[in-house]
């Protein structure tokens, strides 16, 4: 059985000559929290959307839990928790009857579920406003509370942060870091702020006009978009060696036989140069790169930053 | 089933769509007071009731009875639920079926409403004639009729209800659809036009002049309720707003 919760396969989603979405192909492990990462209109709820069955692929493969939603809906469904779009609930009902009905189609059995998942996102049990009252942070509370209602294994949340407050932004992702550090959830979260995907994903998938450009842990994005210094040497194994023997440092990167990144800023960079050319090597470059996330994010894109 | 009937009973809480029946319905029966009393005879309960019931089918039922079905489906699409309710999942099917079951239940309730404006009604303007047993009997008829009604218009609920506002046309064709049917009641077709076909089950007396023929009304309403049954098992998984295998690829318009 695979290792991914979600996984989809050259997944495809064409409206007439348009290609919303093209050969992605996603992995998103037990237990992390994947963020899915790209501009407005990149593709990203239409992806969510495939996900859920509420759009139909043109073509490829979903699966989820190890199979395929298209012929176990049923059973895959009841286990995600999913926030599409804008919360969707009765306007003429309040909070609590909304999720009521929510929780009594879903089968909960836990009488206090929505008591508890309207604590959860810090919202009234039994308050008298109705839905069509509500600010637009407090509608999307209320739609988390009801993704959450049945404790589902499996969260699917499309910019659940917007609209809120920076409190509530801070709540929220504090609450959805929780749920997988505490109950082992995998969450797939969607997003354009990329410095609220670099506080919550431990894992990024890149996705612009609907190709998947890079899926990383954000640990190895990081490591590419820190500070380092970049060399360019005659034969970098025997720089490495060098750096190794001599400086007592392994953090640097390797990228080919020409190319060699030190993380390690804290050496000096005209001794190492000279230690090199000392021991027969040329170096032609050495300058220092301090690429932000949204600088890599620009670099992969091609184009503009995000927000 | 009974889950999506009970909180679909739940959702018409605070619906103001409600009134509009209300309202439809009370006209009715006032309405036919009004036609009653103006005439120069004595006013029964009986022929005060034959006009309520007059007044239902060709007026307040029809359109009511599509308005109503047709805005609680309209509101999964326009409330944006509907992914709500498909990701629970429920299949649009199934939904669907659930909400023309409650929009029978709310019929039955409206055909009662309309039996107590009658005999509140009643009461003021038919002084004498008011037996037990007619009284009873208005309160099957009525009932009954908003029942035929609400079989002879449920194709229309069923067929309008797959794209959004798509019910109001609904509800405008059901109007002429009712309408229609006090120029055919009486005559040769009253038995085979739906929203007449009624007529002689719950024992329509009219001026007395009708005979009708109780299998073939028995037969239109059974025909119209296989064809809701045909309608509902055709109707495909809703994805995007459109019917998956129909039109595959094609953009959502709303």
């Amino acid at each position: 059985m695979s290792d991914f919760v979600i996984e989809t396969n050259n997944l495809t989603k064409q409206y007439g000559e348009q290609k919303s979405v093209a050969n992605l192909s996603i992995h998103v492990k037990k237990g992390r929290i994947y963020g899915l990462l790209g501009r407005n209109g990149a593709g990203k709820t239409t992806t969510m959307k495939m996900l859920l069955g509420l759009t139909s692929p043109t073509s490829g493969e979903v699966r989820i839990f190890g199979k395929s939603i298209c012929t176990n809906e049923k059973k895959v469904l009841s286990r995600i928790g999913n926030l599409i779009e804008s919360p969707g609930f009765y306007p003429n009902l309040t909070g609590t009857e909304n999720l009521k009905i929510m929780a009594r189609l879903r089968g909960v059995p836990n009488p206090n579920a929505v008591k508890n998942a309207l604590a959860v996102v810090g919202l009234p049990y039994m308050d008298k406003k109705l839905f069509s009252q509500y600010s637009l942070g407090m509608k999307q509370r209320l739609g988390i509370a009801n993704a959450i209602l049945h404790d589902p294994e499996l969260l699917i949340l499309d910019e659940p942060v917007n609209g809120l407050d920076p409190i509530g932004i801070v709540e929220v992702r504090d609450f959805i870091k929780r749920l997988s550090a505490e109950q082992g959830k995998t969450i797939l979260i969607s997003s354009h702020i990329l410095s609220e995907m670099a506080l919550l994903a431990d894992d990024i998938g890149i996705i612009d006009h609907g190709v998947l450009l890079e899926e990383e842990g954000l640990e190895e994005l990081e490591k590419k978009n820190s500070r380092y210094v970049h060399f360019i040497v005659t034969d970098t194994s025997q720089a490495s060696r060098i750096l190794e023997a001599d400086f007592h440092t392994s953090n640097f990167h390797i990228d080919d036989d020409r190319n060699l990144r030190l993380y390690d800023t804290e050496i000096d960079v005209a001794a190492i140069t000279r230690k090199w050319i000392e021991s027969g090597l040329n170096v032609s470059e050495a300058h220092t790169q301090n690429d932000t996330l949204e600088d890599y994010f620009k670099q992969v894109t091609g184009g503009e930053g995000i927000a | 089933m009974i889950n999506i009937i009970i909180t679909e009973l739940q959702k018409l809480k605070r619906y103001s769509v409600r009134w509009i029946g209300i309202v439809a319905v009370a006209f009715s029966a006032l309405l036919a007071a009004f036609q009653q009393t103006g005439g120069n005879g004595t006013l029964t309960y009986e022929s005060y009731t034959n006009s309520v019931i007059w007044n239902n089918f060709s007026l307040a039922f029809p359109f009511m009875i599509v308005l109503i079905g047709g805005y609680i489906i309209n509101r999964e699409y326009v409330d944006h639920t509907l992914k709500n309710m498909l990701t629970v999942p429920i299949p649009f099917r199934k939904l669907l079926t659930g909400k023309v079951i409650v929009v029978g239940i709310v019929t039955v309730l409206y055909g009662l409403f309309s039996f107590l404006c009658t005999f509140v009604l009643g009461m003021l303007f038919c002084h004498e004639n008011m037996l037990p047993a007619l009284v009873v009997k208005s309160l099957f008829q009525l009932v009954g009729l908003g029942l035929c009604c609400y079989l002879a218009v449920l194709p229309i609920i069923i067929f309008f209800s797959r794209k959004q506002n798509g019910y109001l046309a609904g509800t405008g064709l059901a109007f002429v659809y009712g309408f229609c049917g006090i120029f055919i009641a009486g005559r040769a077709l009253t038995d085979y036009y739906p929203i007449t076909a009624g007529l002689g089950i719950i024992k329509f007396t009219g001026d007395g002049s009708h005979n009708f023929n109780l299998s073939a009304e028995i037969g239109i309403l059974l025909l119209m309720t296989a064809l809701s049954v045909a309608m509902l098992l055709c109707t495909k998984g809703y994805k995007d707003g459109v019917a998956t295998s129909k039109n595959k690829g094609k953009k959502q318009a709303a």
